[in-house]
């Protein structure tokens, strides 16, 4: 975490943008709500993440390579076009796309699930999958945002 | 007793053992499980962390 929630709320009231939208701390917040839960102000501490992750998704500025939005990314793609996601492929389509030689470093894992059943690369694709892509759509319409 | 049931993609992949041994235990006790048809994503877990709307027009 670069910046505290507190420095970066700080930051974003006084402008410094880059800083905001680049910075690791808007993709570490995992929408727990317990900020917003302790708030003796009522300040929406997630939300303002939220908004955040869309702007820096919007204008492309999240850090490179790294992992959480391209998994958000990944994950919403998969969901869009099949319904749902098929955990597996989501999990190597999320590191081809950023630490692919890792996977080479995780064989030993990739083994005991294969051996336990748990490794399988079946696409998941549902009949509705049309209806959940137009749900999709139109909250993204409404909103401008799409990862 | 038939019971219908959401499993979710974690259910299907890495917490498949949880869904074998759900499937023994409510077959011991005569509860009969079945899966809901053409179930889609719950919105949980990556996509929640960005859009809590998106996330839950998933559902």
């Amino acid at each position: 975490m670069d910046y505290t929630p507190r420095r970066l709320i700080h930051l974003a009231r006084e402008g410094f943008k880059d800083e905001v939208l680049g910075s690791f701390t808007i993709w570490l917040c995992a929408s727990c709500y317990e900020c917003m839960v302790q708030c003796p102000k009522d300040i929406a501490v997630t939300e303002v993440m939220y908004r955040f992750k869309q702007r820096a998704i919007q204008e492309g500025r999240y850090p490179r390579k790294f992992p959480i939005p391209i998994l958000a990314r990944e994950f919403f793609r998969m969901v869009r076009a099949d319904g749902r996601t098929a955990e597996l492929r989501l999990v190597l389509r999320l590191f081809l796309r950023t630490r692919w030689r890792q996977l080479w470093r995780m064989r030993g894992l990739g083994w005991s699930l294969a051996r336990t059943g748990r490794f399988t690369l079946k696409r998941e694709r549902i009949r509705g999958r049309g209806e959940v892509a137009a749900l999709l759509d139109a909250v993204a319409a409404d909103k401008e945002v799409t990862p | 007793m038939r019971y219908l049931y959401y499993p979710g993609c974690s259910l299907k992949g890495i917490g498949r053992a949880y869904e074998e041994s759900l499937l023994a235990v409510c077959g011991a006790l005569g509860v009969e499980l079945k899966e809901i048809a053409d179930w889609n994503c719950c919105g949980a877990t990556a996509y929640m962390g960005i859009d809590e709307t998106q996330a839950l027009a998933s559902r």
